[in-house]
């Protein structure tokens, strides 16, 4: 496949047989070398067969092989143009993303209650695959959460009025119709709500080590040496079962209309026929679900402070934002200069609105929107900040994290999670696990380098770098 | 029963299956798709649970048949040891527009605890990235990969 360089972090995939327009991946020249060890370039030239789709077939820097699309998928599609929507360019784990929650604390506070607040917040938080959730919902209640997002657990008084209003959406995601979800899907998910899960979701107790930009940090209340809690997680069985039905149905459904692509993963169908229609129902049905989902935990994470410190200030943990790294959204962007209605897709991509959009809450629009990047464990993490930039070159997109590199056979050929848990530790990294064999696995050497993602983003002006964030405790399913 | 060996992908986790038959090729596919998440040697058997699944065609009936098995794992904790195909073919009397393939069998297995341990990632879902069902001289061929 032909790989052009564009110019600087931009490479070019031009269009050839059923290609409708060409792929667009944004790397550094040692990023492009590990995206063209695996599939996922191919992927991308995949995803611009999709009916319907504008400008690009994107991945952000921290593009790898996916199903269907690549990991780091970008792709828009026209709706009054017959564009379609593709559950695959969601992804199973619909509305799976990132909360960062800071507290008043800094670091110095930890000293000597690390071990104690770690140990409450892996109690709070159920972790691991079986396991019920926080507050496992029943059939009437999962109906509402479904609709109403973090409305529903506020009704129920579970967390606080700031966890919803600093919540892409305001934690509710209009258009979720609960009726397009199936029994099956509540079954597999509602007793869930309120759990982690494994896998790389985690809930990290990180430290500000650096910041970039002084404004946004400001804004976003973080300052050097503060404490912070990140918790990365998603729908849990209730998305992926939405997904796993969605991909037969509208596999059938596409076959009878004609419509073909190279890859099955990619079934889909246009967003204004009925089946695009249920899908986008039951995918934001889903995505309240996972909101609602950290907003419960963060209200945990909440509790376990005031577990450990006595204090009302010291306890204090707020929501500085909640943002999705999988999921499909109708948004208005300018295409050949004419504004048009898009479906994005955003398939391990965070969502990354520049200053003045009014999505965001008053106390951000200033700056723009917190952009909330996980790092490998036991690497940092970032929060930017989201660039008018990104409307343009990204339909306003940017990576979603560090991006593997190394399988997980591979990874767990390194070393065991014994051997991880005690590198970590040298590094002053504190771990607790569910399941420690699986350590191995997420191995930070697994993963490409979230520096050099966060650097691209920034060059190309994706997103701009506001905060590096040093992990000191990991919580793992 | 057939054999299976597990792919390499970068985030992900696939397998391949070959088997004599297409009973065969079912049955052994779920022993893969578990092998992934746990050793089944040390499940063991504690209740037996009938299984139905439908799809458009053999490749189809193979995510279902495999996404059936995984709903029983995440919706009752329950881990499949032993599997077996009592029926799979043609749905009789097609209806237009219902599926054409019908698939039905049996799981055995327990309902495990949190404690059970894993040998491998959570699975997430049965994708239908690079999904094949081919059919070969003497044997039947099978390629999945998972999203975990």
């Amino acid at each position: 496949m032909e790989l052009i360089k564009d110019q600087a972090n931009i490479w070019r995939i031009p269009k050839t047989g059923g290609m409708l327009v060409d792929g667009l991946v944004f790397a550094s020249e040692a990023l492009m070398v590990k995206a063209k060890e695996d599939r996922a370039i191919e992927q991308v030239a995949n995803v611009a067969h999709l009916p319907g789709i504008v400008g690009n077939s994107l991945a952000m820097p921290d593009i790898h092989w996916g199903y269907g699309f690549p990991i780091g998928g970008v792709a828009a599609t026209e709706v009054s143009a017959g564009g379609v929507v593709s559950p695959g360019g969601v992804g199973f784990d619909i509305g799976c993303g990132v909360r960062l929650l800071r507290s008043e604390l800094s670091e110095e506070d930890l000293a000597g209650k690390l071990h104690e607040l770690v140990g409450a917040l892996a109690r709070k938080v159920p972790a691991g695959v079986g396991g019920a959730g926080l507050v496992p919902v029943d059939r009437a209640q999962s109906q509402r959460v479904l609709k109403e997002g973090a409305k529903w657990a506020l009704s129920e008084k579970i967390g606080n009025d700031e966890d919803a209003e600093y919540t892409e959406d305001r934690g509710t995601l209009a258009g979720a119709d609960p009726r397009s979800v199936s029994d099956k899907a509540i079954e597999r998910g509602s007793r869930q709500l309120g759990s982690l899960g494994a896998g790389n979701h985690f809930l990290e107790v990180q430290v500000v080590d650096e910041i970039f930009a002084e404004a946004p940090a400001q804004a976003f209340g973080l300052r050097l040496g503060q404490v912070c809690v990140m918790i990365h997680t998603g729908s849990r069985g209730l998305g992926h079962q939405v997904c796993t039905e969605e991909v037969r149905s509208i596999d059938s459904a596409m076959r009878m209309k004609g419509i073909q692509v190279p890859d099955r993963q990619l079934a889909c169908v246009p967003v204004g026929d009925a089946e695009g229609q249920r899908y986008m129902e039951a995918m934001f049905a889903a995505a309240n679900f996972a909101r609602t989902n950290r907003h419960v935990l963060a209200d945990a994470v909440r509790d376990g402070f005031s577990q450990v410190f006595q204090s009302s200030r010291d306890a204090r943990v707020s929501t500085l934002y909640d943002v999705s790294h999988n999921v499909a959204k109708i948004e208005s962007y300018e295409v050949d200069g004419t504004s048009r209605e898009l479906c994005v897709h955003r398939k391990g991509a965070t969502r990354s609105f520049g200053p003045g959009s009014p999505e965001l809450p008053d106390r951000y629009r200033e700056v723009g929107q917190p952009v909330l990047i996980p790092g490998s464990m036991g690497t940092s993490s970032w929060v930017a900040v989201g660039s008018n930039e990104s409307a343009r070159l990204s339909f306003g997109s940017t990576c979603h994290g560090a991006g593997r590199m190394m399988s997980r056979k591979a990874a767990g050929k390194q070393a065991t999670g014994r051997e991880v848990e005690a590198q970590l530790g040298e590094r002053g990294i504190l771990v607790r696990a569910r399941q420690i064999r699986l350590l191995a696995e997420e191995a930070p050497y697994a993963y490409k380098d979230v520096d050099e993602v966060i650097e691209v983003c920034h060059e190309l002006g994706l997103s701009k770098k506001v905060a590096k964030l040093r992990p000191v405790a990991v919580v793992k399913g | 029963m057939g054999t299976f060996k597990i792919l390499d992908h970068t985030a992900d986790v696939g397998f391949s299956v070959k088997a004599a038959s297409l009973t065969d090729l079912f049955e052994t596919a779920a022993q893969a798709m578990f092998s992934v998440e746990y050793d089944l040697s040390t499940v063991g058997f504690e209740r037996e649970i009938p299984l139905e699944a439908e799809a458009d065609d053999i490749e189809g009936l193979l995510v279902s048949w495999l996404s059936e098995l995984l709903f029983l794992h995440d919706a009752d904790g329950f881990v499949g040891g032993d599997f077996i195909v009592v029926e799979l073919g043609d749905t009789p009397m097609r209806r237009t527009g219902a599926p054409a393939m019908k698939i039905r069998g049996t799981v055995r297995g327990r309902t495990i605890g949190d404690w059970f341990e894993q040998t491998g990632p959570q699975i997430k879902a049965v994708t239908m990235h690079g999904l094949e069902v081919v059919k070969k001289r003497f044997r039947y061929e099978a390629t999945v990969y998972l999203d975990v």
